[in-house]
């Protein structure tokens, strides 16, 4: 009997890649040198986002889970993974080409987006999509303009902390913002109009989304206002447009955990488990029924219940 | 009201005075700058399109593409239109809509529920309110500077000088100048004396009427010009 030799085959980068990206195998000459990629490399879903997008945090979840949460909610976390933000700390340049001086050369413009970073902070407060910036600086001094080094540097936003008003949840809350995010409430007239307004992606922190959650479930559920019928009415109407049904406006801006969990106990309590302590009941009784010789409509009405 | 009157004196400072770092060179205008401003970078060297026509891969950029220059530094607007709910010193009355500095309304004027946004909705509800209470022209009641002066008249003392050389009977020319001495420019329909005629020296009070829709009192004296302008 011949003896099987089995090499050693690795993929290539490519290869590897394709591995991970599409879940296609890849074997060499002989089909026993198959390479598998382990399971935990395998892209959950909603992994769109792509390396020039910054967020301060993400929406994933896997394929289990994928069956057990709410439509509405995976669509909403697919936009907020997909969607580009407004531009904060670039300009887009509308020109489709440029062209190069020396050569005359005609060059697509690409629209590419400075990397910044949003660190855990932010979802602590409303920076209004400001971040840190990451780069190196040059500095242009005309008299000895090729000593001067390139120096990494960061540029950060000032923060400010400050108090803020919200009508609908009447509370007051000391937040830290930029002048960036207090310009824009003073833009959209009020925290109510600036949260609901704007989208998840430009809004860029959990605070605002757990804000935006509360807001949208005390319009849903009139909750607003409990002692003060007058105003209520008054402040409902100024925020018609906003209304969204209860059970969506429950799911807004959840973190995954915390939604995979609700997600759990919605499950839980859709497929309840019948005790068996009734099933052995029903039995018992149908077969004392058949036992005295009682009719049989009886026994099915009871087998059905 | 007791609140706010704390914050009005400020926010007539504002206003008017110049903060000390202004008066240092250089400095103010940098500090300023950094305040207010978000930043706006450009890339020094363009990145190349990707294999696809689109964004380039991450493998694809290089080191050289993350320097970058400042390309516009954006300064938000320091001032801000607001609508006043009650008379704050200096600023203005119920119902006026005014333009405040942002950090006064954010941290003074809002927290203390004295203005509120001018939203269209708001501009429209305090209109209706204008159209209810009967007022139509800004001029037929008193603004922000008749309150101001009335503030300044009622704690002013006034001191009528009269050469005591001659007999005389208070006029109101007289009192028209003792005025203008103290730095007040009045006319004379303004100054109503009382029915008593004043020969002799002494306190008497006096009232003045401002855009003839309210009155104030003030005490006033006659005393002898040698006394306030002592002869050299």
């Amino acid at each position: 009997m011949e003896k099987l030799k089995i090499k050693k085959f690795m993929p290539t980068i490519k290869q590897y890649r394709d591995m991970v990206q599409k879940e296609v195998t890849y074997f060499g000459k002989h089909n026993n040198t198959r390479f598998t990629v382990s399971s935990r490399l395998i892209p959950r879903k909603g992994t769109w986002i792509n390396h020039w997008r910054a967020a301060p945090y993400l929406y994933q979840w896997s394929r289990e889970e994928e069956k057990i949460l709410p439509n509405h909610y995976k669509d909403r976390c697919r936009e907020f993974m997909t969607r580009d933000p407004e531009p904060v700390h670039w300009r887009p340049d509308p020109t489709r080409f440029r062209v190069d001086e020396d050569t005359g050369e005609r060059i697509p413009v690409v629209n590419a987006p400075i990397p910044v970073l949003y660190p855990k902070e932010c979802n602590n407060g409303l920076w209004g999509g400001e971040g840190i910036i990451f780069g190196y600086y040059k500095k242009t001094d005309p008299k000895r303009k090729d000593k001067l080094p390139t120096l990494p540097r960061i540029w950060r936003p000032q923060l400010k902390k400050r108090v803020l008003y919200s009508e609908i949840l009447d509370r007051w809350m000391a937040i830290t913002t930029t002048m960036r995010a207090l310009y824009l409430i003073d833009e959209c007239f009020g925290l109510d109009f600036y949260i609901l307004k704007t989208h998840e992606v430009d809004l860029c922190s959990r605070l605002a989304m757990t804000l935006k959650r509360e807001m949208l479930l005390a319009l849903a559920q009139k909750s607003l206002y409990p002692n003060d019928p007058v105003k209520r009415e008054k402040i409902y109407s100024k925020f018609k447009e906003f209304v969204i049904p209860e059970e969506e406006a429950e799911w807004i801006g959840l973190p995954m955990h915390e939604a995979v969990e609700k997600a759990k106990e919605m499950q839980v309590e859709l497929h309840k488990p019948t005790p068996l302590k009734d099933l052995y009941l029903v039995e018992l009784v149908s077969k004392l029924h058949i036992g005295t010789g009682n009719s049989p409509k009886t026994l099915t009405s009871l087998n059905k219940s | 009201m007791a609140a706010s009157t704390k914050y009005l004196c400020r926010a007539c400072f504002h206003g008017i005075s110049i903060s000390p770092r202004a008066l240092l060179p250089g400095q103010s205008a940098r500090l300023q700058h950094k305040r207010h401003r978000t930043f706006v970078m450009e890339r020094i060297f363009p990145v190349p399109s990707g294999k696809n026509g689109g964004l380039p891969g991450s493998d694809e950029v290089n080191e050289l593409h993350k320097i970058l220059r400042p390309l516009e530094s954006l300064r938000y607007p320091q001032e801000m239109e607001c609508i006043l709910t009650d008379f704050v010193e200096g600023i203005g009355i119920r119902g006026d809509l005014v333009k405040v500095k942002r950090h006064i309304f954010h941290q003074e004027l809002y927290p203390a529920s004295l203005a509120v946004y001018a939203s269209p909705e708001n501009i429209a509800e305090f209109e209706e309110e204008r159209k209810a209470k009967g007022i139509e022209k800004l001029e037929s009641r008193l603004g922000v500077f008749a309150r101001m002066a009335m503030k300044e008249l009622n704690h002013l003392h006034l001191e009528v000088p009269m050469n005591m050389d001659q007999e005389w009977a208070l006029d109101k020319t007289h009192v028209q100048v003792a005025f203008r001495l103290q730095g007040i420019e009045l006319d004379l329909d303004c100054i109503v004396l009382p029915e008593e005629p004043i020969i002799d020296l002494g306190d008497f009070t006096l009232e003045v009427k401002i855009n003839k829709l309210e009155s104030v009192s003030m005490n006033a004296t006659v005393v002898p010009v040698t006394d306030k302008f002592a002869a050299t």
